[in-house]
C-alpha cells in the first residue's frame, strides 16, 4: 500500500491517454466473434454495482452491440439503481454523441413501459416513411426509395442509412413546407432503433410477470433481458419464484421448498418468441450469439441471463467456475429457441449445453445460500439432493426431447 | 416490565406476533422489509404457530391474500410502503369496502418519480379516503402499542387499520421499548370473532354488486363506522393504560397547549423534535405548544377544535404535499377551525427524507410568532436550485431531465461549500 495522492497524477495522465485511444470502425468488425465484439466500445461503464456483480456484463455487452441505437426500459431494482445513480449515469455516449437512452418507470410495469417505446418508435417511423413517400418528388426518387427500402440488418447497413438521413436533412433544408419541417423532426426514426426491456427476476418472474407475458404475446419487436440472480437482490435477498430449490433466502428461511419456475419454457410455449438461457461466465460465445440472434429477430425476444450476486454467498472472483458448475449440474441449461428455424423446416430449439455430469451437491456446497439447508436436512441431505439430481436430469431430458423432435414436424409450420 | 433495546421494525414484529396473527403476507419493499422478515423468522422457528407466512409476488397480491384470509375468518396482517402501497390500492379500497379488519403497517416513505426511498407521509396520505383507519406513531413504543390497539379496534368495528410509522426514522432506529407479555395482550385482545365469514356450513355471499338504490347507504355506513371509531379510540387507549400501564394511542396528544398562543400541529416522529424546540422557546418566554394527531382517519375534528380554538395561530407542519393546493393535513385542520378567526400556516417539510432540524424549526416558529409566514411555506427550500432549472427551461426546450439537472446543481453547490 502506498499513499494515493502521488499516484493519482500520473495515473490521471495514463487514463486520459487510454480514453484518447481511437475506437475501432464498427462497420469493419466481425461482431459474431468474441474478439470482434469485445473491442466494440461499451456505452455502459463505471457503474456503481457491487464488486463482482453478475448482471452488469450482460448490460455492457448489449451496449457494445447496440448502444448507439438502444432505448432501455429498466425495471426498478439493482439495475435501475446502478443504472441511474444521478447525477452520474453509467450509460455514456460515443464520439458521435450517440448512446443508450435509458429510463426507469416503476418496478411492475417495465415490460409494458418498454412496449410503449416500441409502439411510439414504430408509429414515428411509419409517419416518417409516409412523409418520405409524399415528398418523393422534391427529395428525389432515388434517395426516397433507398431510405424506405434500406437493408438495416448489419452495422454497415445502419451506418449507410444514417448517412442517407444526413443527405435527406440537407435536401429538406431547402424545402419550405410544413411537411418538410415535420419530416425533419421525424427523420431519425428512419434508422433502426433497438428496444431493450431490462430487469431482474423479482420483476420478470413475480411482480411484472403478467406484463412480461403480455408483451411476449404481443409479438412486437422488443428484447427482454432478465438478469436473473435468483433472489430479490436490491431489497436484500428475499425469495422470488426464480429462487432454486433449497436456497435459503429471506421470506424462505427454511430453504425454498419448490423448484425454480421455468420462465424459458413458459415463453417457448407461445412458439413465436425467441427464447434463450445464457450464462456469460460459462460460455461467452453462446451469450454473444444469443444477443445477436435475439436482436435480429423481428419479434419478441427473451434472454434469461444467469447473474451471480453477493446474495449467493461466495467470493464472486470465482463466479466463472460457479457459472460453469451451474450449467454442468443441469441447474442452468443453455439453449436457444429461434422461431425462424421453423420457417426452414427445422426444430426451433437448440440445446447448447451437455447432459448434466456434476452433482447438484457439488455446485451448492460452494455457495452459502444453500449451506444452511444441507445442515438442516441432516442425515437425509444426501438422499434429497440425489433425488434432485434426478429431477435435473429429467429436466434436461425434457429439453433434449424437445430439441431433437423430428425436424419434419416443423415443415408444415414453415 | 421488560425493556428491550431493539430496532423499530423488530418491536413491531414482536407486537404483531403477540397479537397471534394467523396469516401474514407481504412483499419486500424498503423500509418495511425488516418487519416482515422478523415475522418470517418467527414463523419459521415455530414461535407463531398456527400462523402461516405466505410469500406473494406483489403488494397487490399481498393485500389480495390478506383479504381472502380475513374473509375466511383469519386474523391477517401485512406491511408495505410507498410504491408498494400505491400498487396495492385497488385491493386496499376493497378491504375496507368489504369491512375486513386487516392490520397493515405502512413504513412511511416518499413516492416517485423521482424515486426516493426516504421518509415522508405521501404514501399513506394518498390513501386518506380509502376507508381504512389511519393511526400515526410518534416513536417505536407507540408503534408497537398501536399495532395491538389496531387489531382490537379494527376487529370490533370490522374495519381495516393502517398503522403508519416513519420509514427509517422509526423502522430502522434502535430504541428501548417495553414489549408486553403474552398474558397482557391476550387480556386486551380477545380472539378474532369475525362479523362475516365465508363458511360453507353457514354460507353467505360477500362482495356482491350494489346499484344506485343502496350504494349511498353502504358508503354512509362506512363513514358512520369511522365516526364510531372516534368514540372507541379514546376508550381503547384508556383500557390500554389500565392493562399496560402507559399512555399510548388516542385521538390527539396536546403538548404544553394550555395557554399557548401558537400551536404546531404535526403527525409522527417529527413531534419529538418539535417538542424539544417548544421547550427551548418556552424557556425564552414564548407561549407555544404542539398538537400531535394520532388518528388521522377518522379525523378528530372536535378534539382538534377543542385544543386549537383558544390559540391565536396554528402552524401545520406536514410531510406531504398536495400538489396544486399545498397541505393535506392542513385542509382537515382548517375544516376543524371553520368559524374561528385564527392565523393558519401550512408548512411542507421533510419531503423525501430532508432533515427537519431544530434550528430550522426555531427560525420557522419565530417567523410564525411575528405572523411573517406565508400561508404556504416549504421549509428549507433552496430557491436557487429551482430558479436555475426554470432558467434552463426558459433558455432551451430540450433542457434535459429535471432530476439530473437539479442534482448536478446540488453537487456543484455542495462542492463549492466544502
Amino acid at each position: 500500500m502506498r499513499p494515493q495522492a502521488p499516484l493519482r497524477e500520473p495515473e490521471r495522465e495514463n487514463f486520459d491517454f487510454f480514453l484518447k485511444l481511437p475506437e475501432f470502425d464498427r462497420t469493419q468488425l466481425r461482431t459474431s466473434t468474441i474478439k470482434g465484439a469485445m473491442v466494440m466500445q461499451p456505452l455502459f461503464e463505471f457503474s456503481s454495482a457491487c464488486v463482482g456483480c453478475g448482471e452488469t456484463p450482460y448490460i455492457r455487452l448489449a451496449t457494445q452491440l447496440y448502444g448507439d441505437r438502444m432505448v432501455v426500459a429498466n425495471a426498478t431494482g439493482c439495475s435501475s439503481i446502478y443504472g441511474g445513480n444521478l447525477p452520474t449515469t453509467p450509460y455514456t455516449k460515443n464520439e458521435d454523441g450517440r448512446g443508450p437512452a435509458w429510463s426507469n418507470s416503476l418496478f411492475e410495469d417495465n415490460a409494458e413501459f418498454g412496449l410503449g417505446f416500441r409502439v411510439s418508435i414504430d408509429k414515428h417511423a411509419e409517419q416518417a416513411r409516409e412523409l418520405v413517400t409524399r415528398l418523393q418528388g422534391k427529395i428525389g426518387n432515388e434517395l426516397a426509395s433507398s431510405l424506405i427500402n434500406a437493408d438495416q440488418s448489419s452495422e454497415a447497413g445502419i451506418f449507410a442509412q444514417r448517412q442517407r438521413i444526413e443527405d435527406l436533412r440537407k435536401v429538406l433544408a431547402g424545402i419550405q413546407t410544413a411537411e418538410a419541417r415535420n419530416l425533419e423532426s421525424l427523420a431519425d426514426y428512419l434508422a433502426k432503433k433497438s428496444v431493450w426491456i431490462i430487469g431482474g427476476d423479482g420483476w420478470a418472474y413475480d411482480i411484472g410477470f403478467g406484463g412480461v407475458d403480455h408483451v411476449l404475446a404481443s409479438g412486437r419487436n422488443v428484447n427482454i433481458l432478465v438478469v436473473d440472480t435468483e433472489v430479490y437482490s436490491n431489497t436484500g435477498g428475499q425469495m422470488s419464484k426464480a429462487t432454486p430449490l433449497g436456497a435459503i433466502a429471506k421470506f424462505a428461511a427454511g430453504g425454498k421448498r419448490t423448484g425454480k419456475k421455468d420462465l424459458g419454457l413458459i415463453a417457448m410455449s407461445y412458439g413465436h418468441v425467441y427464447v434463450a438461457q445464457v450464462a456469460y461466465g460459462a460460455k461467452d460465445i453462446h451469450t454473444l450469439k444469443t444477443f445477436l440472434e435475439a436482436e435480429s429477430f423481428d419479434g419478441p425476444s427473451l434472454i434469461i441471463a444467469y447473474s451471480p450476486c453477493i446474495e449467493h454467498g461466495y467470493d464472486l472472483a470465482h463466479q466463472h467456475q460457479q457459472q460453469e458448475m451451474a450449467v454442468s449440474t443441469g441447474h442452468w441449461p443453455l439453449y436457444r429457441y429461434d422461431p425462424r428455424n421453423k420457417l426452414q423446416g427445422k426444430n426451433p430449439l437448440t440445446l447448447d449445453s451437455p447432459k448434466p455430469s456434476v452433482a447438484y451437491s457439488e455446485f451448492i456446497q460452494k455457495e452459502s445460500r444453500f449451506r444452511g439447508l444441507v445442515k438442516e436436512m441432516g442425515a437425509d441431505s444426501g438422499q434429497i439432493l440425489a433425488s434432485y439430481d434426478e429431477e435435473l436430469q429429467e429436466h434436461y431430458a425434457h429439453l433434449q426431447r424437445m430439441a431433437t423432435g423430428m425436424d419434419s414436424d416443423y415443415k408444415k409450420a414453415g | 416490565m421488560s425493556l428491550k433495546q431493539c430496532e423499530g421494525s423488530h418491536a413491531v414484529a414482536a407486537a404483531v406476533a403477540l397479537c397471534r396473527p394467523e396469516v401474514i403476507c407481504a412483499y419486500p419493499i424498503s423500509p418495511q422489509t425488516h418487519i416482515v422478515e422478523g415475522l418470517g423468522e418467527m414463523v419459521k422457528a415455530g414461535k407463531l404457530s398456527p400462523c402461516e407466512f405466505i410469500n406473494v409476488e406483489s403488494e397487490f397480491a399481498a393485500m389480495s391474500v390478506a383479504i381472502g384470509a380475513s374473509a375466511a375468518g383469519a386474523r391477517a396482517y401485512t406491511a408495505t410502503a410507498s410504491q408498494g402501497l400505491l400498487f396495492m390500492v385497488e385491493a386496499v379500497y376493497n378491504a375496507s369496502g368489504l369491512g375486513l379488519p386487516i392490520v397493515m403497517t405502512v413504513a412511511n416513505r416518499a413516492i416517485g418519480a423521482p424515486i426516493n426511498i426516504w421518509n415522508d407521509h405521501s404514501d399513506s396520505m394518498s390513501q386518506r379516503d380509502c376507508g381504512w383507519i389511519q393511526l400515526f406513531a410518534e416513536n417505536n413504543q407507540e408503534a408497537l402499542d398501536l399495532h395491538i390497539q389496531a387489531f382490537r379496534l379494527g376487529e370490533e368495528l370490522s374495519l381495516p387499520v393502517m398503522v403508519c410509522m416513519d420509514g427509517f426514522i422509526l423502522t430502522h432506529a434502535y430504541e428501548r421499548v417495553d414489549i408486553p407479555t403474552q398474558a397482557q395482550v391476550d387480556d386486551y385482545l380477545p380472539p378474532f370473532s369475525p362479523r362475516q365469514i365465508l363458511d360453507p356450513s353457514e354460507p353467505v355471499s360477500i362482495g356482491a354488486m350494489v346499484g344506485p338504490e343502496a350504494f349511498t347507504e353502504v358508503r354512509y355506513l362506512a363513514h358512520a363506522r369511522q365516526m364510531q371509531a372516534l368514540e372507541l379510540i379514546p376508550q381503547h387507549a384508556a383500557r390500554f393504560r389500565k392493562i399496560f400501564g402507559r399512555d399510548s394511542g388516542g385521538l390527539v396528544r396536546p403538548y404544553r397547549c394550555e395557554d399557548a398562543e401558537t400551536i404546531v400541529v404535526a403527525l409522527g416522529s417529527i413531534l419529538g423534535t418539535i417538542k424539544d424546540t417548544i421547550d427551548e422557546m418556552r424557556d425564552e418566554g414564548y407561549r407555544i405548544g404542539a398538537l400531535g394527531i394520532i388518528s388521522f382517519r377518522p379525523f378528530p375534528l372536535a378534539a382538534v377544535r377543542e385544543v386549537l380554538q383558544h390559540a391565536n395561530r396554528v402552524v401545520i407542519l406536514e410531510k406531504s404535499l398536495a400538489v396544486g393546493i399545498g397541505g393535506i393535513v392542513s385542509t382537515d385542520v382548517r375544516m376543524a377551525l371553520s368559524g374561528f378567526n385564527l392565523h393558519g400556516y401550512t408548512v411542507i417539510a421533510g419531503l423525501g427524507g430532508r432533515s427537519i432540524t431544530k434550528s430550522s424549526l426555531h427560525k420557522l416558529f419565530r417567523q410564525a410568532e411575528k405572523d411573517e409566514l406565508e400561508h404556504l411555506t416549504f421549509l428549507d427550500l433552496d430557491h436557487n436550485i429551482v430558479n436555475r432549472e426554470l432558467e434552463r427551461q426558459k433558455q432551451k426546450r430540450r433542457s434535459g431531465p429535471i432530476a439530473e439537472n437539479m442534482l448536478r446543481d446540488v453537487v456543484v453547490i455542495a462542492a463549492r461549500i466544502s
